[in-house]
């Protein structure tokens, strides 16, 4: 079933995508449709990855040296650009998370302010 | 940039790449059971348009980088229009910043930087003679010991001796006499500098002997002026101090040797008389000389010092004014010595402005980028990379020194003509102007001042505490603890450079002060000078010259206006004027080696009066003991503490060659005057007033040219236009 009607799952907020992209690689190399499916699985399907956007977000990781890429055989045994996560790109991810786990801890405590 | 050459080539892979993932899909859906045609439906618009995001890439590649700057400036020249009072502010201050180092820079680099416009000018030399008395270790030099140098020195490929005097070139065909600048040079002058004429030939050996015909080659200003440009002046006489000279050459335009107002040449062997060609004791010329290739200035300098070290053991005795060594500096030194520092002490301090200039601009971004730091935050927290929120802060830093620079650039124009109209002495003047050297230096000034200003508030921005606004609850909270310290450190940056540059000025400002009231020891206020040149043709006799100042004396005493009137030869603040190795002829002789000197003056009774220089003691020479019967001497209060410490010098005698005829004639001392200064930036020295005398007046050194002075009780313009009458 096609997902582009699906109202009530989330779009991505954006800068973040690159963040789990780069999450999703730290358990070896991958290609752009895996992914987008592994993002979305481990999110519940909460997340949908815009399939638009996930193959710039990959080619501005690369650019700015945070995965390589390689061609490579999918299990499908079909021809497919593996991304892989450098040293660089695990160091990226470290703060991203570490920065996010610090946005999300500051919203929250603005939000309990206002129940409060 | 590697990305805008390879994006070809990652399209065609990005298509690829892209065909592969919609197979992948496609599998996927065919996996769950749908049909070919449906999965490959369902995966495209999952995907949505392949060219598009393919276009995306594209234009990311190829764009990104130019458009982000071209927005980036777009929003800074919004932001800064959203802010007119700041930014024009920051863009005068910038102006006058660049502005001013620019103007700086240009002179700097005009003066100080350029070369010489004679060939291979690394090589050209002046030659000086280190003062037996260790004052002016570069003095200038005596043609005897300069002959010396000549005959003997091997390192120069060619040297040349020459002066500076004047002539009065007198009018042909009705146009007016006046009085000219001149260097006399030896023949071998233009061949040292590599300079060729214009028209005609410069000196040879056979023009620069004691019994050469009169030669003179004329400056390309004079030749246009005086002779239309008509090359026919070439071979005729001109007349010059009523003596008719030769035209064998006129220089080029741009050629301003020894310097601009340098009207003609003469050969120097056969203007100076020979006895004083050979003289080692009298300092009154100069010299240039071209090394040879490849030999050292040190070496240059160690064989002409030995050769003046070995004249002076063998005639010191006698002629103990002979140099004690031999000095030597490059041209290019040589003519903007006096500018140098100076220059170099305003570039500093131009600089020092701009430094200020920046960082007010900078803490001024601050203080507005304190309002910005919430939505800095919010968007470091959502992923917009530092780099962006630097480079905004550079751009409007960029934009503002890009407008300042611009209008710097037209206000040093403007400065820089306002210099050359007020300052036409600064060392070669007329190579001043802006070229596309000064133009580089202020776009690079102009960008380090924009990264310099734009830096040191975005290093607030991209510090690693970017996200603590959102930690911070209060909303009114304005700063954090590091750009409070950042503010600080800037603000006391700017307090330090302003000390500095306060405390240059008011040094700057007290030595003016200083000089404003420097004791001249005269009256200065209402007073005219004026300098004239009598004719020897017409007043050979110093009788008929006397004659002459007595008519114009008594004839300005009259003017209406004209409270006293007064010649002498050189009045106090006009410079050396001359001096004389004096002995007191009641005192043993000195010890062998050594000699008092006194600097000498010319003057009728009334000077002191006119002048208000006080008579201390004794009386002053009257107007019969003058010409044959000038046989009395004036001194100043300097001159009697030095030479007579313990005794009273009136009734003594001061013998002196005054007339400068090898005859030392002894003068009885009359009277003692207060002192005046020669220069207004030196001490007095001592100094000795003689009658107007014979052979004296409009003779030898003093060349006939008297200021007489005016004391003038109305207002001085009025009365100067009765004078010039």
């Amino acid at each position: 079933m096609p997902r582009t009607d699906n109202k009530q799952k989330h779009e991505m907020l954006q800068g973040t995508l690159d963040m789990l992209v780069l999450r999703t690689l730290i358990t070896g190399p991958a290609h752009g449709h895996t992914i987008a499916h592994v993002i979305e699985h481990s999110s519940d399907e909460v997340l949908q990855v815009e399939q638009g956007s996930l193959y710039p977000a990959l080619h501005r990781l690369q650019d700015r040296g945070w995965v390589s890429s390689y061609w490579g055989a999918s299990k499908n045994n079909r021809k497919a650009k593996f991304y892989k996560l450098t040293a660089a790109g695990k160091k990226q991810l470290v703060a991203e998370t570490s920065r996010w786990r610090q946005l999300v801890g500051a919203i929250g405590r603005v939000l309990g302010e206002v129940e409060g | 940039m590697s990305r805008l050459l390879h994006r070809r080539h990652q399209d065609a892979e990005l298509a690829q790449e892209l065909d592969a993932h919609l197979q992948h899909e496609i599998d996927d859906y065919i996996s769950q059971g749908l049909s070919i045609e449906e999965a490959t439906r369902g995966a495209h618009l999952n995907l949505g348009n392949t060219t598009r995001i393919r276009e995306d890439i594209w234009k990311w590649n190829s764009l990104n980088l130019l458009e982000g700057i071209v927005r980036d400036f777009a929003y800074a020249a919004r932001t800064l229009a959203r802010t007119p009072g700041f930014a024009i502010m920051a863009v005068a201050v910038m102006a006058l910043g660049i502005g001013a180092n620019t103007t700086l820079f240009t002179v700097v680099h005009s003066v100080l930087l350029k070369p010489l416009p004679f060939a291979d000018p690394s090589r050209l030399v002046m030659l000086y003679e280190r003062s037996f008395d260790v004052k002016y270790p570069f003095n200038v030099i005596a043609p005897g010991v300069y002959a010396e140098w000549q005959k003997h020195a091997r390192s120069f490929e060619r040297m040349a001796i020459f002066g500076s005097n004047s002539y009065n070139l007198s009018g042909d065909s009705g146009q007016l006499p006046e009085k000219i600048d001149s260097a006399r040079v030896a023949a071998e002058f233009f061949p040292t500098l590599g300079v060729k004429t214009a028209y005609g030939r410069v000196f040879d050996s056979s023009d620069d002997r004691a019994q050469a015909e009169a030669t003179v080659v004329l400056s390309w200003g004079l030749w246009k002026r005086r002779y239309g440009g008509d090359t026919s002046i070439l071979g005729r006489e001109i007349l010059l101090d009523s003596k008719p000279y030769t035209v064998i050459g006129i220089m080029p335009a741009w050629f301003a040797y020894p310097d601009a107002q340098t009207q003609v040449w003469t050969a120097f062997h056969r203007e100076i008389p020979p006895k004083d060609l050979v003289t080692l004791d009298s300092h009154s010329s100069s010299a240039i000389a071209r090394l040879k290739l490849g030999v050292p200035m040190p070496q240059a300098l160690g064989e002409i010092d030995t050769i003046t070290r070995r004249l002076r053991v063998q005639y010191g005795a006698n002629q103990p004014a002979i140099g004690i060594g031999a000095n030597m500096r490059l041209v290019l030194d040589d003519m903007v010595q006096d500018f140098k520092t100076p220059l170099y002490v305003i570039l500093a301090a131009t600089s020092c402005v701009l430094l200020i200039a920046c960082l007010n601009v900078a803490n001024l971004l601050i203080a507005r980028a304190a309002s910005r730091r919430k939505e800095v935050a919010i968007r470091a927290a959502l992923g917009g990379s530092r780099w962006r929120i630097v480079r905004e802060q550079l751009a409007e830093t960029i934009v503002l020194a890009a407008i300042g620079g611009s209008l710097g650039l037209v206000f040093a124009y403007f400065a820089i003509q306002w210099l050359l109209g007020v300052r036409q002495d600064i060392a070669r003047e007329q190579t001043i102007h802006m070229d596309w050297i000064a133009v580089a230096f202020t776009v690079g000034v102009t960008l380090a001042s924009a990264l310099l200003a734009g830096l040191i508030p975005a290093m607030t921005a991209s510090g690693k505490r970017v996200l603590g606004p959102l930690q911070e609850s209060s909303r009114s909270h304005t700063g954090g603890q590091a750009r409070t310290r950042l503010r600080k450190l800037l603000l006391s940056l700017e307090v330090a450079l302003t000390v500095v540059l306060l405390i240059g000025a008011g040094l700057l400002v007290k030595s003016y002060e200083r000089l404003r009231s420097a004791d001249m020891g005269c009256v200065t206020d209402n007073v005219l000078t004026m300098r004239l040149g009598l004719p020897k043709a017409h007043y050979s006799e110093a009788a008929q010259r006397v004659q002459f100042f007595d008519q114009l004396l008594t004839g300005l005493r009259a003017l209406p206006g004209v409270s006293a009137a007064a010649v002498v030869n050189v009045v106090p603040g006009q410079g050396y004027g001359g001096d004389n190795v004096i002995r007191v002829a009641e005192h043993p002789p000195l010890p062998k080696g050594q000699m008092q000197i006194a600097r000498r003056r010319f003057c009728d009774p009334g000077y002191f009066a006119a002048m208000q220089i006080p008579l201390l003691r004794g009386r002053i020479f009257t107007d019969q003991e003058r010409l044959d019967k000038a046989d009395k001497v004036v001194i100043s209060q300097l001159l009697a503490h030095d030479f007579f410490p313990d005794e009273d010098p009136i009734g003594k005698h001061l013998v002196a060659d005054v007339l400068l005829d090898n005859r030392s004639r002894p003068y009885e001392i009359v009277g003692i005057v207060g002192d005046t200064r020669f220069l207004i930036s030196e001490p007095p020295q001592p100094m000795m007033y003689f009658p107007l005398c014979e052979r004296r007046v409009g003779m030898g050194d003093d060349r006939g040219s008297f200021p007489a002075r005016c004391h003038l009780a109305s207002h001085p313009s009025t009365a100067g236009r009765a004078v010039a009458r």
